[in-house]
């Protein structure tokens, strides 16, 4: 062993030996190490910043960033790659990173266009929209090289303040001004829109386009068949599933779906074993729970389909599929005063649902911000259990008016309700100071 | 889900689950390949029946209003009793007037049947090509046929815009039959805003037949938006849901040969926003002897009227959204124009069926009726006819046999409601879809050269026209001539046909008929209204398939008496009446 450890300690000092022996043999040799070295260092920086463009290119900011940190320990002081970096970090969410890699630029380089633009998107994205769009557009419409990349960052602030009209005009204007090759994103970006603005032919076409540009977009190819399902028609929506099923065989979504085909083509035992397959890995899926009680009230299995509904019910309590399926389950259970009661409980949640899917359809125009529809859709919407809907629609109500006493109170009650107390309190003392 | 944008028998035997020993039966019928022979002929230009009904949409330029969009029904009624069914269209409406606001009506036709598949059209002689003294016909719809004044002729009623009309059948003197109007003398000549279908039933079981009317929207020039689209820039016909609901109307027969509008008395629902209708089905779905009124109505919930009166008295609970049967299998309403019961399982019990607008299933409901519950279970999945996809608006249609196999089948008429319709043609073929063994499969290549064309129908009305026992079915189309289909299926299976008659010519509404052949229990209700604005053929046909005698045909008749016939001759007809006291 200590023969061992001796001939260790010779090797790994034979260069010091060597050195002490020939010292400017071993000079030229550091300086030749270092100098590779450094070589080495700017080619992959290089590799690292094409790999980070790319990877931005791709709308993979997570992954450029990462590129990136390489980039900038290289060239700190390098205005374009700060500014590079800062737009990943954008699009990354990450806002303090993308401002301070935006600051270090405008002391590199100065207020370039570019680097003020992408102040401006950093804005957009920060909720500052309507204070900047109309700039924004104006630049679009000047014909701005980056015009996509405006029209992008507009859209998505659009469509998370759920401002869908003004999203829609984005993205329509996005895909006008794109070039071939076409991208997916908008098209997918517009499809979701549509949806929520009731167009669902629209919507289903966009995916669709979406799904030709890029045919491995899985989430795109999931809707359209979910889509499909929701127009009744299981026979074209099982291609779509079939082919996500190979795509991404460890994922239950399109074996849940492909068991609701398969219960409405009337092939129940196929169907059965797809849906409770797929439940186990969905526990909480709502589609799912519920079409397994329809398929157990089919095969005249009540006791079972109750089961499935309750579970549902467990996952929200107001599902208007679930309680109207238990309505007929109970009834079947002779169970006649539970299924009126659960048939009253049904048609109140319908009532509000469709209330407020009217209101957001044809009176939620941003441009009026009525802070009382506002107000309305936020109560109607906590009631129906969409909690982070509905506290967004009551702070937009409160926007238009600080003073608005039922979207205070509302939230004030809503946040008793979930224990939060400070932030109960804060709403009732706007009640107090209104009434003062 | 959540969605964001849019989302009963006399005998006791209600006290028991009815047939179960029905369904215990399954017949194993031979794989058979999808093709085969036609099951129909189009026999409509050797018929001399050459009408068009006419929606006025030619107008320019175009209003493109909703009255454009329902189109009209045929009604099969044997008006001259000489046993064959006769036919009679109603021929819609125009625009007239020097804005072309002013809706006028074409006249209808009616066209007396000379066996063989012959026609002639009888509407002057028989007094029909005008209103009441001589005033021009009003934009019309659907038709129904009964015998309200229980002379043993059967009557009938045209429904359209603004007005309703009702024909008495009389004698023309010269040992024929003309139609007079009635109209005013029944009280029905009032009250109405826009009437679709129509169903003659005895509601209030004084034997005398009732009358329900479903009326639409409350369109009108005067509430008349031009700004619906359906792709963002083409002007089109716009969708219900810009209109309010019309309160339907539930008329009781007086007996004296007037009506009283009883519709708030009876229960029916208000207008609103929850009252469009367009189909009326009359059928005993409780099997407790009372016909209930199932109505189909565009974009709203259906309704479930159930039978609830007492002599002189019509009283209904509506109850539609807890038997299941007023949406589809989530509850969601749908755009329901059509509608039929049957047995197509053989459970013993009707079945509902609706169809209904493009992209949402028709409903198949099987009724698991039961005591004092009053429910269905939506079936269209289970019964195959989710797997054939729903791409075409759906209107007239019906159950009948058409291959005698014992199995009852359906058809579908199809044609948009809208003038340019984005995902799906406007004209579209019809559907024939084969009942084997209470699983559906799509025959419509099997339905001959008619169901392989497109067209825009609207009505039809099954009948045997030329009494060989199979069913044939006409269809009414907009601004496209009514076809005649003729019943040519193999004939290679057997068949009876029944009449039911009542004393005193009291109506039949809510009777059934229990046919018990070849191990199999077949059952048939008396109805009232069905298909989408039309009047079908009031007898009964069984297919017995290869059975070439039947057991037992048993007749639970609407007041709780039963009568059982043995030993019946089969491929014919029988009439069947009630003992009297």
């Amino acid at each position: 062993m200590l023969r061992y450890v001796k001939v260790a300690v010779r090797a790994l000092t034979y260069p010091l030996r060597a050195a002490r022996r020939r010292p400017l043999v071993a000079l030229l040799l550091i300086a030749a190490l270092l100098a590779t070295l450094l070589v080495c260092s700017f080619l992959y920086a290089g590799y690292q910043w094409r790999s980070a463009q790319n990877a931005l290119a791709s709308d993979r900011a997570e992954e450029a960033r990462a590129h990136l940190a390489f980039c900038l320990f290289m060239w700190p002081r390098s205005a374009e790659v700060q500014f590079i970096a800062g737009r990943a970090a954008r699009l990354c969410g990450d806002v303090t990173a993308a401002e301070a890699h935006l600051d270090r630029c405008l002391k590199l380089e100065g207020a370039t266009q570019k680097v003020q633009l992408e102040f401006l998107l950093l804005r957009v994205q920060t909720g500052e929209v309507d204070q900047v769009a109309s700039a924004l557009v104006a630049a679009v419409e000047e014909g701005h090289p980056e015009s996509p990349l405006i029209l992008e960052t507009l859209a998505r602030a659009y469509m998370h303040l759920l401002r869908y009209k003004e999203a829609l005009a984005c993205l329509t204007r996005w895909i006008e001004e794109m070039q071939a090759p076409e991208s997916a994103k908008p098209h997918q970006w517009r499809g979701w829109v549509f949806e929520r603005l009731g167009h669902s032919k629209r919507a289903m076409e966009d995916y669709q386009k979406a799904l030709r540009h890029d045919p491995s977009l899985s989430s795109a190819r999931l809707r359209v068949a979910e889509m499909l399902l929701e127009d009744n028609d299981p026979l074209a929506a099982i291609p779509h599933l079939e082919h996500l099923r190979e795509q991404l065989p460890t994922r239950p979504e399109p074996m849940a779906r492909l068991g609701q085909c398969r219960f409405l083509q009337g092939r129940h035992d196929e169907a059965r074993r797809l849906l409770e397959e797929a439940v186990k890995e969905m526990p909480k899926d709502l589609n799912l729970l519920v079409y397994l009680g329809k398929l157990e009230l089919q095969q005249d299995r009540p006791a079972d389909a109750e089961k499935w509904l309750r579970r549902a019910l467990q996952v929200d309590d107001k599902d208007t599929e679930a309680l109207y399926t238990l309505v007929s389950v109970l009834q079947v259970r002779g169970r006649v005063e539970e299924a009126a009661a659960t048939l009253k409980q049904y048609k109140h949640f319908k009532e509000l649902v469709e209330r407020v899917n009217r209101l957001l359809r044809e009176e939620s125009d941003p441009a009026t911000n009525n802070p009382a529809v506002c107000s309305e859709i936020g109560i109607l919407l906590l009631q129906v259990g969409r909690e982070r809907l509905g506290e967004y629609w009551l702070g937009r109500a409160l926007e238009g008016d600080p003073h608005h006493q039922p979207s205070h109170k509302a939230l004030a009650d809503y946040y008793d309700g979930k224990g939060e107390s400070d932030k109960a309190a804060h709403h009732r003392a706007r009640l107090r100071l209104k009434k003062e | 889900m959540w969605k964001w944008a849019p989302v009963l028998v006399l005998l006791s035997a209600c006290s028991q689950r009815p047939a179960d020993d029905v369904r215990s039966i399954k017949v194993e019928l031979p794989i058979e390949a999808k093709s085969g022979p036609d099951w129909f002929e189009d026999v409509t230009a050797a018929s001399a029946v050459a009408f068009t009904y006419k929606n006025g949409e030619d107008v320019k330029p175009p209003h493109l209003s909703i009255l454009e969009s329902l189109g009209g029904g045929a009604a099969l009624i044997d008006f001259d009793g000489d046993g064959l069914l006769d036919l009679f269209l109603p021929g819609g409406g125009y625009f007239a007037g020097t804005d072309n606001k002013e809706i006028r009506g074409h006249p209808c036709g009616l066209f007396k049947n000379l066996a063989g598949f012959k026609f002639h059209e009888v509407t002057k002689e028989t007094g029909l090509d005008t209103l009441a003294a001589g005033q021009p016909w009003f934009y019309t719809h659907a038709a129904a046929v009964g015998d309200y004044d229980r002379d043993g002729w059967p009557d009938l009623l045209v429904t359209g815009w603004s007005r309703i009309a009702l024909f008495r059948n009389v004698s023309d003197g010269k040992g024929g039959r003309r139609f007079e109007d009635a109209s005013a003398k029944a009280g029905l000549d009032q009250g109405i805003t826009w009437a679709t279908s129509a169903a003659w039933a005895d509601l209030d079981s004084d034997g005398w037949p009732d009358l329900y009317v479903c009326q639409y929207v409350d369109w009108s020039f005067n509430n008349h938006p031009t700004d619906c689209n359906y792709d963002g820039k083409t002007p089109d016909v716009c969708p219900p849901k810009k209109f309010q609901g019309l309160p339907h109307k539930v008329y009781r027969n007086n007996t004296d040969g007037s009506f009283t509008d009883v519709s708030k008395e009876a229960g029916l629902l208000e207008g609103g926003n929850g009252s469009k209708g367009l189909g009326v089905l009359v059928v005993d779905v409780n099997l407790d002897g009372k016909p209930d009124v199932y109505v189909a109505n565009d974009t709203v919930l259906n309704f479930l009227y159930i039978n609830q009166s007492t002599p002189g008295r019509i009283h209904f609970r509506e109850g539609g959204l807890m038997a299941g049967v007023a949406g589809d299998g989530s509850g969601n309403p749908q755009g329901s124009m059509g509608l039929d019961a049957g047995d197509p399982e053989g459970r013993g019990q009707p079945a509902l069926w609706v169809t209904n607008y493009e992209n949402e299933l028709h409903a198949l409901y099987r009724n698991v009726c039961d005591k004092d519950r009053i429910l269905f279970v939506f079936h269209t999945p289970a019964s195959g006819i989710a797997a054939i996809g729903q791409k075409y608006v759906g209107w007239g249609t019906g159950f009948a046999d058409f291959d005698y196999d014992g199995w009852e089948d359906l058809f579908v008429v199809n044609g948009h409601a809208i003038r340019y319709p984005k995902g799906a043609p406007r004209a579209q073929k019809p559907v024939l879809l084969r009942n084997r063994t209470g699983k559906f499969e799509d025959i419509t290549r099997r339905g001959g050269p008619f169901f392989q064309q497109p067209h825009l129908a609207r009505g039809a009305a099954l009948g045997d026209l030329d009494n060989d026992g199979r069913m044939d079915f006409v269809v009414s189309h907009m601004n496209e001539p009514v076809a005649i289909l003729r019943n040519v299926a193999p004939k290679d299976n057997h068949w009876i046909g029944v009449q039911l008659a009542r004393p005193e010519k009291a109506d039949v509404v809510g009777a059934r008929i229990v046919l018990e052949a070849g191990g199999r229990k077949q059952t048939r209700f008396a109805k009232g209204g069905g298909s989408y604005a039309s009047a079908p053929d009031r007898r009964f046909v069984f297919g017995l398939g290869k059975t070439e005698r039947i057991d037992s045909l048993r007749v639970v008749w609407p007041d709780g008496k039963q009568q059982v016939w043995a030993g019946l001759e089969i491929d014919r007809y029988h009439r069947l009446a009630q003992k009297e006291e």
